[in-house]
């Protein structure tokens, strides 16, 4: 049942993927970076700064939804001892947290044209920040403990506990005033955002899923290379 | 054309450097990614060679 | 589901953890919810017993044909439709700060009534479009 996460058949699936995955994280790149820079229209009140919204939402996105699979991976990995889930979450880590410092520092060169400041303490934002936070002290408690084995457990406790914030940062905008606009796309109403802006939204968000794939996959064979190399 | 393209509005600095900026950050990643995987694939070479050399010089460490 | 006792153990703990957590991040959500205003509606200024001294911020929608400017100090009414506050203002407005679009102001109440900005920034809301939409959208609001 738990074959699919054995380490060696992820790591075939891993070596022959990535070749395609590039090839269509190319195709999906220049078709996005195009409608997001060239083809889309304007905002009609933000003007041209809406296209910093490509990179921005795609990136707050992948990096809530990353927290979100290394918590659960943690819980996983804490509770059940499926340890290779906490290799999962150490590979996705520092892709978690790139992504969500893209997201804070286009949000503010986008804040600043638009609402006249780079950076002001409301809910959206600093519950950002704190992500951001969590991110730098998960991936550097796996860096600074050396014995991987309470590496592994303070790691994995940090995820869980790390986990409240991502409802927070969802939804934030619902439940204070806040500086921040909220949500144009859910689940249960119609997106606020016209379908010409739509598409190069999704398009980037694709290729950005692509792109953390592909990083995800090279990282996790180097953490199971250096797991072995290590035990031996 | 181009430098009208390049203004974006007079908007081009904050969304250049935005998507500079992701730009950067994300090959960065990936090249040290890459990076990483590469050092340790030539460690693990270089520990068969050496444990080739270990079991041919001396039988008895066949245990290991 | 068959667990080992282990398992269970550690299942029995976390979810005592979890359940303790989650009171405690109760506790701190209805904090935050009755401490932590980003900013006022102009209806809860009107219901405030007294006028705070320090720096706080209000926010609503910029009344339609208000903004009246004297040299460079703008005076203009933040609304919500309930209750309305004159705001003072001496500087640069971002450029999102339009008329019958969300602001938020920064600064001190004079009075109830009266506000002095130090800052002010434009809220944008949850709706991208181009401009020929919105100005069709215009139209149609125009000919009902």
């Amino acid at each position: 049942m738990f074959g699919i996460f054995k380490p060696r058949t992820f790591f075939n699936l891993a070596n022959t993927s990535i070749f395609w995955l590039k090839i269509v994280l190319v195709f999906a790149l220049i078709v996005g970076l195009i409608l997001a820079l060239v083809l889309s229209p304007i905002d009609y009140l933000q003007k041209d700064t809406v296209r910093i919204m490509y990179v921005h939402v795609p990136s707050s996105w992948i990096s809530l939804f990353i927290f979100l699979i290394i918590g659960t991976s943690s819980f996983i990995s804490l509770i059940f001892k499926l340890r290779v889930f906490s290799v999962y979450a150490k590979s996705l880590a520092p892709i978690g947290l790139v992504f969500s410092l893209i997201s804070v520092v286009t949000g503010s060169l986008w804040g600043y044209p638009t609402w006249g400041t780079f950076w002001s303490w409301d809910g959206r934002l600093t519950s950002m920040f704190v992500l951001v936070l969590t991110y730098i002290l998960y991936v550097s408690l796996w860096s600074f403990i050396k014995n991987y084995n309470s590496a592994e457990k303070i790691t994995n406790i940090v995820g869980i506990v790390g986990l409240i914030n991502i409802p927070i940062i969802k939804f934030s905008v619902e439940w204070w005033n806040t500086l921040h606009q909220p949500a144009s796309i859910t689940l249960t109403a119609a997106p606020t955002i016209h379908s010409s802006m739509l598409a190069p939204l999704l398009i980037m968000f694709f290729s950005f899923c692509i792109l953390s794939l592909i990083i995800f996959l090279i990282r996790y064979k180097y953490e199971i290379i250096n797991f072995r190399v290590n035990k031996k | 054309m181009i430098l009208e393209f390049l203004n974006m509005g007079g908007y081009g600095l904050y969304i250049w450097l935005s998507y500079a900026f992701a730009a950067l950050s994300l090959i960065s990643l990936y090249y040290v990614s890459v990076k990483k995987l590469n050092s340790i694939k030539n460690i693990e070479h270089l520990y068969r060679s050496e444990k080739v050399k270990e079991v041919s010089a001396s039988a008895q460490v066949s245990k290991f | 589901m068959i667990f080992s006792k282990s398992t269970k153990k550690r299942l029995k703990i976390f979810s005592l953890i979890a359940i303790v957590a989650s009171v405690i991040f109760f506790f701190i959500y209805n904090n935050l919810q009755k401490n932590v205003v980003y900013f006022y509606a102009p209806q809860e200024i009107k219901n405030l017993t007294n006028i705070p001294s320090n720096k706080i911020r209000i926010g609503g929608l910029v009344k339609e044909g208000s903004i009246k400017k004297n040299n460079n100090t703008y005076v203009f009414i933040i609304t919500d439709y309930k209750n309305e506050i004159f705001v003072e203002y001496n500087g640069l407005l971002p450029n999102l700060f339009i008329e019958g679009k969300s602001t938020v102001a920064e600064g001190v109440l004079k009075d109830k009534k009266y506000f002095i900005a130090s800052t002010i920034l434009a809220k944008h809301d949850e709706n991208y479009m181009p401009p020929e939409v919105a100005n069709s959208l215009k139209k149609d609001k125009l000919n009902k």
